[in-house]
């Protein structure tokens, strides 16, 4: 468990790129950047400039790059091994596939535990389910029969349950309704300070990274241009043309709340 | 506004299946002029299908009955589905979330664009392609000939968008249905596709009906506000004032939203009131 | 639903068990599961049908014993090519057996290879098909090959050339047949599977540090089951016609065995004489072949869950 205010996780140089030859497209061009111990870092930007790809490789879902990923201030090679994956977890945005549609709620939570050979799994399971507000009675239920928002939560329970302290937050409430978004950032932010998480998230939702981040991340076409306090998104205050541009874009219309759109 | 274009009374969706019968939309009434006018609701408070009804394209396992269902005069409830073809994508047009369903991806979009335009007027292939050219500059795509030839695929989220527009306008339609047009977009891209919308309806005097999830952007841009919750319409006001809505849902939808110029701790969420479920209106019963 | 005495009848309870809103073990859960697919099965009559059919089959087959009237192999030449009557409810056959009990002990030999190659044809397809599917590059290509070689072969030709090999007999026929039909079972798991690979579910248990065996035997196969299972179902129909046209040509099982296709051929030379002889084998092969269709059709709306 590392102390907060060290580094850890930090990418230099991170490279992907799809397709080959003339079809190459470099979807994450030269990035780098670092996060705290116990920091909330967002990272923000229109569809297409990398954002989710970043955050995927970082995880550890795409062997494919170049560059280096840190964890811990060491390097992470590109076949990674259990204890790599269980200090990084991450949770999806469509809550209606990130869950196996065969298997029981039970079943999902107990894989990570068997895998990792943890002990007591049948009381890990119950705390993780209490933990993401949903009970015991969810255990031997599909999630055919769960709401939008009772998959996320599970998602999350799943997550947290080998015990990481990096969680990467794809737009996780970006498919869900607001009443339910509402619920599930309150979530996020009560088990971060609870167990001291760093978070990485990736939404397009202003008004969600300011209330969730404490620090903020622009990217543009594949390039990290500028970094900001989640003050200076609430302000709008931004060095690069780009950023500002994107910050008014996404400015309240009258009232002070930025659209949320899915 | 004022002539009223559209006339809705007791509208009631039923799903049947064996076991149980599922009440969607419950006792809906109101009425549009040429006007924008939103239906705003979570998922599951039946604004999709209260559109989708309207124009008669509900699934086939709904059973839906009304008191009243006018357009302009003309009874859609009592209309045949001949009738109904005639008058969708003429008089009332639809235009759904994601260009990417909603779009051939088989046919260069130029053809999809000419083959609508030809299904309801007589023209021939020089004159159709001529007015598709022209549709496509109105919504503002600046290179209409490259993009007439490219296929669906090939187009970003908002230009597929703003060719579903310029498809369904082509008829000039007296009515037009969004269901959630901008939902798939950026915010950048969001504004852009939605002043053009603004813009074609104000200019040729067309109502609007605009189902969104989203009540800030339905505020900023439409006339009047429908507030839908479990199959009913619990708040009917002007736009302006729904920052001073005085159903607690609706005030308890705009608090949970995160703000950016008010920092708090923790959301406030949505408790759900049963005492909301109002009395059902029966099909042809007026308001209680 | 309570009896006189006031105590709550044992069907009360089952059905409140079922249909219980929160399972209390995961056996609950999944016999509630089962028990809606029932449900569905029921509310679909042609699959309904054919499910009774093919149920019907499997009590024959078992019940061969008591069904059966004669004894099959028995020869009466004086009492050949009897047309049915109270004694012989089908008729005789040209060596004066009894048809109707050669069709009955023929039902064993019919299941018996369906579900033999069923039971080869599925596993392996399924492997093959989601090691390719999942893992692509080297593994594809060398697997897909394989499949394309024997998808080029004609299936009866091919499960000809493999019994003329390995010599006549059911069980030869059986791994005959179950050799031409693994390969499009393959297929539609690589299909599947290409599909599967890139969800988020795939992903969340990758990220968990999941070994490849584990993904794909606990969460691809698992997925691509439906598919499989329909597509063998539905295949069971053109395997009962291979076999029947194995046995026609005399490669499958071997006389004096009440093998279905083999009567079928050998009353070949009756048919304008003593037509009972071909006829009764030859609907029993269509009753079956229908049957396993029917069902097969209605599956794959029972085995998904709802919104799955």
């Amino acid at each position: 468990m590392m102390r907060a205010g060290e580094r850890i996780v930090e990418t230099i140089g991170l490279r992907v790129a799809f397709g080959e030859g003339a079809d190459a497209r470099t979807v994450v061009d030269d990035v780098s950047f670092q996060v705290l111990a116990g920091q909330s870092f967002g990272l923000i930007g229109e569809s297409g400039c990398g954002k989710s790809t970043l955050l995927r490789a970082i995880a550890g879902l795409n062997a494919d790059y170049r560059g280096s990923i840190l964890l811990q201030d060491k390097e992470i090679g590109r076949a990674r091994d259990k204890a790599a994956y269980r200090c990084i977890q991450m949770v999806f945005q469509d809550p209606y596939a990130c869950l196996h549609p065969r298997k029981m709620v039970q079943q999902a939570l107990l894989e990570p535990l068997v895998i990792h050979g943890m002990d007591q799994r049948q009381d890990r399971v119950d705390d993780a389910l209490l933990a993401v507000g949903l009970g015991p009675a969810f255990r031997y239920r599909y999630p055919h029969e769960l709401s939008g928002g009772q998959r996320q939560r599970v998602a999350i329970a799943r997550a947290l349950i080998i015990e990481p302290e990096i969680l990467l937050l794809d737009e996780p409430t970006s498919a869900l309704d607001v009443s339910v978004q509402a619920e599930i950032l309150n979530l996020l932010k009560t088990l971060r300070t609870q167990r001291g998480l760093t978070y990485i998230m990736v939404s397009h939702n202003l008004a969600v990274v300011a209330h969730l981040c404490n620090r903020v991340a622009v990217m543009e076409r594949g390039r990290l241009i500028e970094e900001m306090s989640e003050d200076d998104v609430r302000h709008g205050r931004a060095r690069e043309p780009y950023s500002r541009a994107l910050l008014n874009a996404n400015m309240p219309y009258h009232g002070g709340t930025a659209g949320s759109a899915a | 506004m004022a002539d009223t274009l559209l006339e809705v009374e007791g509208l009631n969706v039923r799903f049947e299946s064996a076991r149980q019968s599922h009440h969607a939309v419950r006792g809906v009434s109101f009425a549009i002029g040429r006007q924008k006018v939103g239906i705003v609701g979570e998922s599951g408070s039946g604004k999709s299908l209260t559109g989708r009804a309207i124009m008669k394209l509900a699934p086939k396992a709904a059973r839906i009955e009304a008191g009243k269902i006018n357009f302009d005069g003309i009874d859609l409830l009592a209309a045949s589905e001949r009738r109904m073809r005639a008058i969708r994508g003429n008089r009332i047009s639809m235009i759904l979330q994601d260009p990417k369903f909603s779009l051939n991806p088989l046919m260069r979009i130029g053809n999809q664009i000419t083959e609508a335009y030809r299904l309801h007027h007589r023209a021939n292939a020089a004159q159709a392609r001529a007015k598709a050219l022209q549709m496509l500059e109105s919504v503002d795509i600046r290179d209409p000939e490259r993009v007439f030839r490219q296929y669906p695929h090939e187009v970003s989220g908002g230009m597929g968008q703003r060719v579903m527009i310029a498809m369904m306008l082509i008829p000039e339609p007296d009515l037009i249905v969004a269901d959630e047009p901008t939902s798939a977009l950026d915010a950048t891209v969001q504004r852009q596709v939605l002043r053009i919308l603004d813009d074609l309806v104000t200019r040729r005097g067309a109502g609007l009906l605009f189902i969104s999830h989203d009540l800030n952007l339905v505020a900023d841009f439409c006339d009047r506000v429908l507030v839908m919750y479990a199959g009913q319409i619990l708040e009917d006001i002007p736009a302006r004032e729904l920052r001073h809505a005085r159903h607690p849902y609706t005030r308890a939808l705009l608090d949970c939203l995160p703000r950016l110029d008010r920092k708090v701790d923790t959301l406030a969420t949505v408790s759900r009131d049963p005492a909301w479920l109002l009395p059902v209106q029966p099909a042809g019963g007026v308001l209680a | 639903m309570h009896t006189k005495t006031g105590g709550v009848t044992p069907r009360a309870r089952f059905s409140e068990w079922i249909r219980a809103p929160i399972p209390q073990s995961p056996w609950h859960a999944r016999v509630q599961q089962a028990w809606l697919r029932w449900r569905r099965l029921a509310g679909n009559p042609p699959a309904m049908m054919g499910f009774c059919v093919i149920v019907a089959f499997v009590l024959v087959a078992i019940l061969a014993p008591l069904l059966a009237t004669h004894d099959i192999y028995a020869q009466n030449l004086t009492a050949r090519l009897q047309p049915p009557s109270a004694r012989h409810w089908l008729g005789t056959d040209e060596l004066g057996r009894d048809v109707y009990s050669r069709l009955v002990y023929g039902t064993r030999i019919t299941l018996y290879i369906v579900g033999l190659t069923a039971v080869i044809v599925a596993p392996i397809g399924l492997l093959a098909g989601t090691a390719a599917g999942y893992f692509g590059g080297w593994a594809d290509i060398v697997i897909m090959r394989a499949v394309d070689i024997f998808l080029a072969f004609p299936s009866l030709i091919l499960a000809l050339a493999f019994v003329a090999a390995l010599g006549p007999g059911i069980e030869n026929a059986v791994v005959a047949i179950s050799l031409a039909s693994w390969p499009p079972i393959a297929r539609l798991a690589r299909a599947e599977s290409l599909a599967i690979r890139k969800s988020d579910f795939i992903a969340a248990v990758r990220l968990q540090g999941a070994s490849p065996a584990r993904i794909i035997l606990g969460h691809v196969v698992p997925m691509c089951l439906t598919s499989v299972v329909v597509r063998v179902t539905l295949n069971m129909a053109s395997i009962i016609l291979t076999a029947a046209g194995l046995g026609f040509l005399g490669l499958g099982a071997q006389p004096p065995s009440p093998e279905w296709g083999a009567m079928l051929s050998s009353g070949r030379q009756f048919l304008m004489t003593a037509w009972w002889i071909a006829a009764v084998p030859g609907c029993a092969i269509l009753l079956a072949g229908l049957a396993f269709n029917l069902f097969g059709d209605g599956l794959r709306d029972i085995m998904d869950p709802r919104n799955g």
